[in-house]
């Protein structure tokens, strides 16, 4: 998306870009055009409930994990999850398909969780259930999810004694497990932003004057490619004829967010409709869409379904890119496709969660069923007749989700290359 | 944000649309209700389309819409996106299912790969046999009714089907099964359209012909992913019917607060006696059942919950897990009510298949339980697990994202309340109606339903 920064050898990676955009325009532009949804107790206490029903005990046996303490001291990322209040969370699968939900020394729910105890109380809870594997919120690698302090690492492994210490595990694959998995609740709220998220592209769209409009003035991440790869991205450049415009843009509730995208082409003078390699650019989406709806299932990890998507683009006469770079060397005749399915729904299992990608943690994870993620791909088509190495571009972004048919789409996706006059 | 209200703002569209087939459009959308109506009917056809012609072995379907019905009681008028046409879907091998629409206004017609103004055919709602006529000087025709079904038989002939499933019924009855008992689900084709039609395919083709009835109700019955979000989401924003009242449970003050501030509601007393008009002034001791669940007003003196209404709150959370773990995609809707029967009566219930409560079992003191979770989202009410409606709505299996209505009632002896009416046989009664979607996991919850606690005022 982003070649400048690139080339400066500064390459941050689409979803943290993506993530500054949002949280510096979002608060102050689109918030207070679109309504979202509201995080109501009753919304939220549904959440919580159906992700300890239906996913809790999934990922704690596929993790081979008994027991998972989350040690909370301030506003963290499972709040969504867990509830915002600091306390020690303690899951114990007990057997019977139930996980044991315990909050030692936090004032939480008491219809979420079965017991509230101080936090005095941890070392007998912790022997009373015998856990062979403790899942603890730390991770070996630099990750969000090394959220426990020294202090309290240090505090937790004396309360609990040498025996129970050494059965302490990173949480880091379990977290991003259970943060991935959705409950039904969470697809329709998926399916309800992503409709709000596409009203509020074409609102930006509708504002574009050619000639005029600054990319800066459009909320969104907003990025035009020339033909040679250099891209404006949400400069003050301003909009002209035979622009390709691509239109990045989120809707959230509490820390659930997905974005999706949105392309619009100018008409150049005497343009009554999109020009022949526009609509041959747009016919690609449609192809590669098709193959990666067919090929997509649940249970394989990212690295592994990657591979078959490479394969089958291949197969249709495609160049698979692993940057989002036109690659000069590579058959001029051959349009390129680079792939970033990464998830969405929770912000932070944008980053670590499964993920269908040349990037990533995640890629080593396993796609969950009903897992929300997004057809992220960026389409580079020669234009031989403009000369060697050109080529136009545009970033498809649709919110999708796994199941057991395939892909399924919770929301429209973009319909088509909108026409700017 | 864009409010609309659909049947004002696409009374075309949605014409009969309305509570029994796709109510939940019907306010308060966040989005463009059009847009979401042609995304659900393209992904339909994707994904449920070619399932349900390949498992009827069927490899065209043939589904006749009359235009001077207006589409009134079409059940597939919102799944095809028009209310007049002769639509023709030819599975064409490969998971492709070929999707043409002749003699009719579609409202997405890029959902469509052949619409009839691309096709030799004649449109009687444009009048094209006048040009007909001007094509033909000197000609005459017999009737319009010559036209109804032109270039039909050519068409069928090129595909060459081998069973071609059409709208007509065979074995199952009328309207029932349909919410409001006015659709008629599975039978839409007149006889002289019948008649027309077997003209134009000629005999080798007419032979070809079986009902569509239970092809229609299959399609009826499946649901894709974005059908689960128009179900959850708007649910969810809805407001839960409080009727612009503003007074909620917990300003609720005993002797003061009438039933009519805090929206539809009722109350059982003390002594188990139903109050249910707007003036009631609410009582020490009353249950409050409303749009917003329930709540109990505590006694002088009562610090908690009576024996009764804490047993009545922990019965239906139980009832809820046996309905969470047990119903399952695969299963017929009548496997499924005898499964629940037994682990309810496992769990120390009683399952009756009557809305009442029954003196004459073995156990009258234990909770009786009744079960009608029918669908919901379609107009249709199969798969139906209960034991009403035609024998049919128990035959329907239960699909990957089948929206239901998890209603069911509960009836509670309390011997108190005997005692306080004569031995008149006063219960305690629960009524829940909320709404469920089914998943490789189990019975799910879409969006937040009222029933999920008990209120307590001091």
């Amino acid at each position: 998306m982003n070649e400048n920064l690139n080339n400066e050898g500064k390459i941050m990676n689409k979803v943290q870009i993506l993530l500054i955009f949002f949280s510096i325009l979002l608060p102050q532009n689109l918030h207070s055009q679109f309504e979202e949804p509201k995080a109501s107790p009753e919304l939220m206490k549904l959440i919580r409930e159906q992700k300890f029903e239906v996913i809790l005990p999934h990922v704690m046996r596929d993790n081979k994990v008994d027991m998972w303490i989350h040690v909370k001291r301030k506003s963290d990322f499972f709040d969504f999850e867990f509830g915002e209040k600091p306390g020690i969370y303690i899951f114990t699968d007990r057997g019977g398909g139930r996980i044991e939900r315990a909050v030692l020394g936090g004032q939480v729910d008491r219809e979420l969780y079965d017991i509230l105890a101080p936090e005095s109380y941890l070392g007998k809870f912790v022997a009373e259930r015998n856990p062979k594997r403790i899942a603890l919120n730390y991770t070996d690698r630099a990750s969000s999810f090394n959220s426990i302090s020294l202090t309290d690492r240090k505090q937790l492994s004396k309360i609990i004694g040498k025996k129970y210490s050494k059965r302490i595990v990173p949480a880091d694959r379990l977290a991003a497990d259970y943060l991935a998995g959705r409950g039904m609740a969470e697809v329709a709220l998926f399916g309800r932003l992503l409709m709000i998220s596409t009203e509020k592209i074409e609102g930006e769209f509708n504002k574009i004057v050619p000639g005029k409009t600054r990319l800066s003035d459009i909320s969104g991440n907003v990025f035009v490619r020339d033909y040679d790869g250099n891209e404006e991205n949400n400069t003050d450049y301003v909009v002209q004829p035979g622009d390709l415009i691509g239109i990045l843009n989120s809707a959230n509730m509490m820390d659930f967010s997905e974005h999706n995208g949105g392309i619009g082409y100018v008409l150049r003078k005497g343009e009554t409709n999109l020009p022949p390699e526009v609509q041959r650019i747009w016919e690609h989406a449609l192809i590669t869409r098709n193959i990666f709806r067919k090929n997509i299932k649940a249970g394989l990890t990212g690295s592994e379904q990657l591979e078959i998507l490479i394969k089958k683009l291949e197969e249709s006469g495609y160049v698979y890119i692993d940057k989002d770079q036109y690659d000069k060397t590579a058959d001029p005749e051959k349009t390129q496709v680079h792939i970033d399915f990464h998830a969405m729904g929770r912000i932070i299992s944008q980053e670590e969660a499964p993920r269908i990608s040349p990037s990533g943690w995640g890629r080593d994870l396993k796609i969950p069923l009903y897992h929300t993620f997004t057809f992220e791909y960026m389409i580079h088509m020669p234009v031989p007749e403009l000369g060697k190495g050109k080529h136009l571009y545009i970033c498809i972004h649709d919110g999708v989700i796994v199941t057991e048919r395939g892909v399924e789409f919770p929301a429209a996706p973009i319909q088509g290359i909108r026409i700017i006059r | 944000m864009q409010k609309v209200v659909a049947q004002r703002n696409y009374s075309d569209v949605m014409l009969n649309i309305g509570d029994a087939n796709y109510g939940i459009f019907d306010g308060n959308a966040p989005y463009n209700e059009e847009k979401a109506l042609n995304h659900i009917r393209r992904e339909r056809f994707y994904l449920i389309l070619p399932r349900v012609m390949q498992e009827a072995k069927v490899d065209m379907w043939i589904h006749v819409i009359r235009p001077w019905a207006w589409g009134g009681t079409d059940p597939l008028r919102y799944e095809f996106g028009s209310k007049s046409g002769v639509f023709i879907f030819t599975d064409q091998g490969g998971g492709n299912i070929e999707k043409a629409v002749f003699e009719g206004d579609v409202q997405d017609p890029d959902a469509y790969d052949i619409i009839g103004e691309r096709y030799k055919y004649r449109s009687q709602q444009d009048y094209e046999f006048m040009d007909w006529s001007m094509d033909n000087p000197g000609k005459s025709y017999k009737s319009e009714l010559d036209f109804r079904f032109e270039g039909i038989g050519d068409f069928v002939a090129e595909r060459n089907p081998k069973r071609i499933a059409v709208n007509y019924m065979e074995s199952l009855s009328f309207p029932e099964g349909s919410e409001t008992f006015t659709m008629a689900l599975t039978d839409g084709i007149s006889y002289t359209d019948y008649v027309q039609l077997s003209k134009a395919l000629g005999d080798k083709y007419t032979k070809r012909m079986v009902s569509a009835e239970h092809l229609i109700l299959d399609y009826l019955s499946r649901r894709v992913a974005a059908e689960v979000v128009l179900y959850g989401s708007l649910r969810a924003q809805d407001g839960w019917g409080h009727g612009g009242k503003t007074r909620t449970f917990d300003n609720i003050v005993p002797g003061v607060t009438t039933l009519g501030e805090i929206g539809q509601a009722s109350v059982i007393n003390k002594d188990g006696n139903e109050r249910g008009s707007d003036d009631y002034v609410i009582q020490r001791g009353d249950l409050i059942e409303s749009s917003q669940g329930y709540a109990y007003v505590l006694l002088k003196g009562e610090t908690d919950l009576p024996w009764y209404v804490r047993k009545f709150w922990d019965d239906d959370k139980k009832i809820r897990e046996i309905l969470r773990k047990n119903i399952q995609v695969g299963f017929s809707a009548g496997k499924t009510l005898k499964l629940l029967a037994r682990k309810l009566e496992e769990a120390g219930f009683v399952y009756t298949d009557y809305q009442e409560y029954n003196k004459y079992v073995d156990h009258p003191r234990k909770t009786q339980v009744h079960l009608d979770l029918h669908a919901e989202g379609k107009g249709i009410l199969a798969p139906r697990i209960s034991p009403m409606g035609p024998k049919w709505h128990w035959n329907v299996k239960i699909r990957l994202f089948h929206t239901f209505a998890v209603e069911y009632m509960t009836y509670m002896s309390i011997p108190e309340w005997d005692r306080a009416n004569n031995f008149r046989g006063q219960q305690l009664s629960g009524f829940f109606h909320d709404g469920g979607v089914v998943t490789d996991r189990g019975m799910e919850v879409p969006y937040p339903d009222r029933s999920n606690k008990i209120h307590i005022i001091q």
